[in-house]
Order: C-alpha cells, then structure tokens, then sequence
C-alpha cells in the first residue's frame, strides 16, 4: 500500500513538472511561430488556460502533502499543550477533508452535467467535461491528504506524542 | 450573512486552518445557510476563477526566478554593477542596493530577491567591513523591491481580482520602485559619508568591460521582457513563459552552473508554490463572488462614504488597516480579499484603481518586512543564522524610509500614475 502511495506521488509530481514546463515551451513557441513564421495556433489560449486550472489543482494537492499552503500559526506557538494541538490539528484537517470531499462531490456532478449536455470547447473542440475533471480527481486527493494528518495527529494525541512544529513536513 | 462569513472565517483563521481552506470552509457554510443556490457553484466557481490564461503567468515567473537564483545570473549581475559603482563611498552597500533592483526587474518575488542577493552579499559587506547588522538589514530592505519593481506576483494577483490591465500596473511600478531604492541609497551613502566607510579600488577600462560582457546575458532579460510587453510584442504572460525558457537557456548553455538533473526539483518546488497561491486566489474569488451577490462591495461603499468625506482620509484609513492586518494574516490574501470589496468605494471616491494597487503592493512590501508574515525576515534568519530580534533591528531604519515612501506614493498619485497615464492611455 505505502509503495503504490510513493509511486503515486511520484508520478503527481513528475505530471506537475513536466506540464508546467511543457506550457512554458509551448507559449515560448507560440510567440516565435507568430512572429517569425507568421503563423499562430488559434487553439493556444485555450491549451493555457485549461492547464492553469490542471496545474492550480494538482499543486494545491501536493501543497497540502509538502505543508506549503499558507496559514497562520500562531495559536500553535502560543499553547504548549501538545495535546491541545494535537486535537486541533485533527480537527481542522478532518475539516479540510470533509470540505474537499463536497468539492469533489459537486464536481463530479458538474462534470456529469457537463458530459451529459456534450458541451465542447470553442476553439479545440475538445469535450469541457475533461477540462474540469481535475476539480474532483484533485478534491479527493486533497481530501485524502487531510484525512492522513488528521490520522496522523490524532495518533499523536492518543500516544500522547510530543506536538514538532513542522512535523507535517516530510 | 455577513455574520456568519466573519465569524466562520476569523474562527478558523485563529485555529491555524490553511487560508485557501478556510475561504472554501467560508464560502461553503455561507451558500448553505444563507442562499437557496446548490453548493454545485462551488466547483463552479472555482473553475472560473482559475480559467484564465493570465494565471499562468504566475507560475512561470517564479519558475524563471527560482532558476535564476540557484543559477550563476545574481553573481554575474553583482560583479557588472559592483564594478560600476564600487569607487563610490559605501560603493559595496550602494552596490547591493542597485543589484537587488535590478534583480527585482528579473524575478517577480521578494524572497527570491532576498535569497538570490543576499547569499553573496552579506557575506561580501561583512567580509568588507560593513557592519553586521546594517548588512544583513540593508538585504533584507532592498530585496523586498522585488515586487514593486516589475514583474510582481503581487501585482498580477491584483490584477486579476480588479481586473485591471497587467502592463499598466508593472509600469506604475516603475516610478515607487526607483523612488524607494533611490532613498535607501541615500541613506546608504549618508551612512557611508559619516562613519567614513571604505570606497572599493577602481577597475580598469580592461577588467569593466570583461564583467560587463560576462554579465551581458542578465543584463538583457529585463530589457527583452519589459521591453517586449511595452512594445506590444508579447503580452505579460508570454513574457512569463519567455523568460523561464530565456533563464534555462543562459543559466544551462553559457553559465553552466545550473544543471540539468536540477531541473526537477527547482520546477516542482516552485509550481507547488504557485498553486497554493492559485488556489488562494481562486478561493478568495469564489468568496468574493458570493459577497457581490449580495451587494456588499456596495453597502461598504454607502456605510464609507457616509461618515468620510475626503479620499485621501479613507486611504489613510486603508493603509492603516492592512497595516494591522498585517499582524494577522499575509498582506498577500488580506489584498485579494479586502480590494474587490473597496471596489466601489474607490470608485466613488474616484481613485484610480492602478494607484491604490501600487498602494496595495507597498503596503504588502511593508508586511514582507515585519513579523509575523515577515517573509523576508524568515529568509534572512535562514541565510544569516541571525534571531527574528537581531534581524528586525537591522531593518528597522529601512522599514521607517518605506513608510515614508507608503505615505508619499499614497498622496503623490503621480509618483506611480505618470508613467502609465503617459505612455500607455
């Protein structure tokens, strides 16, 4: 199970790298083509904007395994309880997890819909379902991933474990 | 309604919940509640936040800023500029000075300026003889310009909550970016002047000219990106993609410091990074959409205009707040949500919307600079081993020299507006 995870992790990050610098290739190619050969993809604008909204939710899912989403935590230098962190770090992720459950929920259903009308997008006529696809494949993900801290912390408030600051960090 | 958002949001802000789930959380209870909509304009929502081809701008700058602070493009910078103004008293600190703005017209971030100068300048101003804490104070200050002075994150992020043009903004910046770099120079050299500081040997005709050419390839990119989105030639975030492939190009063919098999590790750090600002615009967007349904921007607006006459107390009035918001939460997020509420009260107060966002982003730069979003600070403290204390000291001069910029750009619209109302309408 751990090994599927890693493998799956790895290939979340690869996917993120590798699209990231294929839209930075394309876009640099695009502007040649339009000046030097005169020439432009009428299908460009909507391969970037589509892989904004890929890479904005495959990055936030990650952001939430390497802890980079910003937050403010100050309440966790104030307390020294550990048990009182543990038990609100399980809260606020069992929170985060159930929130990106609904997301993924009513994405899905927005995905659905958008299938079952076969709306297509103007300029590459590309079913828009795929294009919204990642809001609930990401969603659950990201729900996933709370779902393991707050596991995490609330082990760590059973055993009675210290609280690290950081420790959501690998 | 407005209850409920306030109270769920401060709540869960307090509680240390990530700010682009907790405006989910908001929005969320607040559809349920209060509204009869179904809770399928949440993805919705958020969709239509992120599809926008602009945002990818974002992630390319930092992409391109985060190559070119692990490449060999800071160091050569340093040397071109250091051999320009070196001769001067203080020529190493005014040096630092310069090359941080120059950096800031390279990367679209602060931190990344504060990083990329910072580790081979502190260590150059100590090892000269500067003192230790005016050093790592002089970085730490300067490098915060890396959002005034375009490109700017910051700026595209405003950008897009307010829907002004991005080439407009980046131009506004210009004029703040020069007047706040030209003042710590001042300073700089009043400093110099009194505590008869050392001025670095002149270089020979030979020498300049070999590290000029060695630093040519930096030198250019600022030009080819500015230059190219003011000419009209490509718009920002072309630009953006052009400079990433611009940074890879240089850093892996001619400098060669940078390597291939770092590619992966740079990129994922920094597109991560991007997402989690994305996804706190997208986030924030989807609040705000649920707000202006119920015509809050314009009961804030009646409730202002009400008890404040003159626009110039309610920008007080708005530098002071994000000031103190600033001690709760980044400036960066308190921006994204507080301006599209102030839309129409700017509005009826007539503000140009392009001078209150360079307002925004100095106010931000200040927030950069002050525990606890200290961004800044938290770089320096890991370059320096310094404590939070003895990093704060050394700014604290600069941080006085930037609010009184704050105040001077706030009541001197055309320290920021000349430049675009000039060139670009």
């Amino acid at each position: 199970m751990k090994r599927i995870i890693g493998i799956l992790n790895r290939i979340e990050e690869w996917t993120l790298v590798l699209t990231l610098l294929a839209l930075a290739g394309l876009t640099a190619v695009q502007v040649f083509c339009r000046y030097v050969l005169n020439f432009s993809f009428d299908w460009f604008q909507e391969v970037g904007r589509y892989g904004g909204v890929f890479i904005a939710f495959l990055g936030a899912s990650l952001g939430v395994k390497y802890g980079s989403h910003f937050a403010m935590d100050l309440v966790y230098e104030r307390v020294s309880s550990d048990r009182f962190r543990h038990a609100l770090k399980v809260f606020i992720n069992a929170l985060g997890a159930v929130t990106f459950l609904v997301v993924a929920w009513y994405g899905l259903e927005q995905t659905m819909k958008l299938r079952q009308f076969g709306a297509i997008t103007s300029a590459l006529e590309f079913p828009k379902f795929w294009t919204c696809l990642p809001i609930p494949v990401f969603s659950v993900v990201m729900a996933f991933r709370f779902f393991h801290l707050a596991a995490k912390h609330l082990q760590g408030l059973l055993r009675n474990e210290p609280f690290a600051p950081g420790a959501d960090r690998p | 309604m407005i209850v409920t958002v306030a109270l769920c949001f401060v709540i869960l802000l307090v509680l240390g919940m990530p700010i682009a789930v907790l405006l989910v959380v908001t929005t969320g209870m607040a559809v349920l509640l209060h509204t009869t909509t179904s809770l399928l304009a949440l993805p919705q929502q958020l969709f239509n936040a992120l599809d926008n081809f602009i945002l990818l701008s974002i992630p390319f700058f930092i992409l391109a800023g985060a190559i070119m602070t692990q490449g060999a493009m800071a160091k050569k910078l340093v040397a071109v500029i250091n051999a320009m103004v070196g001769p001067v008293p203080g020529g190493l600190a005014i040096a630092t000075t310069l090359a941080c703005m120059f950096f800031a017209a390279l990367s679209g971030s602060s931190p990344a300026t504060v990083v990329a100068i910072g580790s081979i300048m502190i260590p150059a101003l100590v090892k000269a003889g500067y003192p230790e804490r005016f050093s790592i104070g002089l970085v730490t200050s300067a490098g915060s310009l890396g959002i005034v002075i375009p490109p700017s994150i910051p700026m595209i992020l405003y950008c897009l909550v307010m829907n002004v043009s991005v080439a407009e903004l980046f131009m506004a910046g210009i004029g703040p970016g020069l007047l706040i770099g030209g003042l710590f120079m001042l300073y700089t050299y009043a400093l110099a002047w009194r505590n008869n500081w050392q001025a670095q040997e002149r270089l020979t005709w030979r020498e300049l000219l070999v590290t000029v050419k060695d630093g040519f390839w930096g030198i250019m990119l600022p030009v080819i990106v500015l230059g190219g989105i003011y000419s009209g030639v490509f718009t920002p975030e072309e630009a953006a993609a052009i400079s990433v492939v611009y940074a890879l190009f240089v850093e892996l063919v001619i400098y060669r410091e940078f390597r291939l098999r770092d590619i992966p590790e740079v990129c994922k750090q920094a597109a991560i990074l991007s997402s989690c600002l994305l996804f706190v615009l997208a986030a924030a967007m989807t609040l705000i959409w649920l707000l202006t349904a119920f015509r809050l921007p314009h009961q804030i607006a009646d409730l202002i205009t009400a008890h404040v006459r003159s626009p110039s107390i309610f920008l007080l009035f708005v530098v002071v707040l994000f000031l103190l918001m600033g001690t709760v939460m980044d400036n960066v997020s308190a921006m994204l949500i507080l301006s599209p509420l102030f839309a129409e009260t700017l509005n009826r107060f007539g503000i140009d919307l392009i001078h209150y966002g360079i307002i925004m982003v100095l106010v931000i730069e200040f927030g950069f600079l002050t525990p606890p979003f200290g961004l800044n600070i938290f770089v320096a403290m890991g370059l320096t081993n310094k404590s939070l204390v003895e990093v704060s000291r050394g700014v604290w001069p600069f941080l006085a020299i930037l609010l009184l910029c704050v105040l001077l750009v706030t009541y001197v619209p055309p320290i920021s507006t000349y430049l675009p109302y000039k060139l670009l309408r």
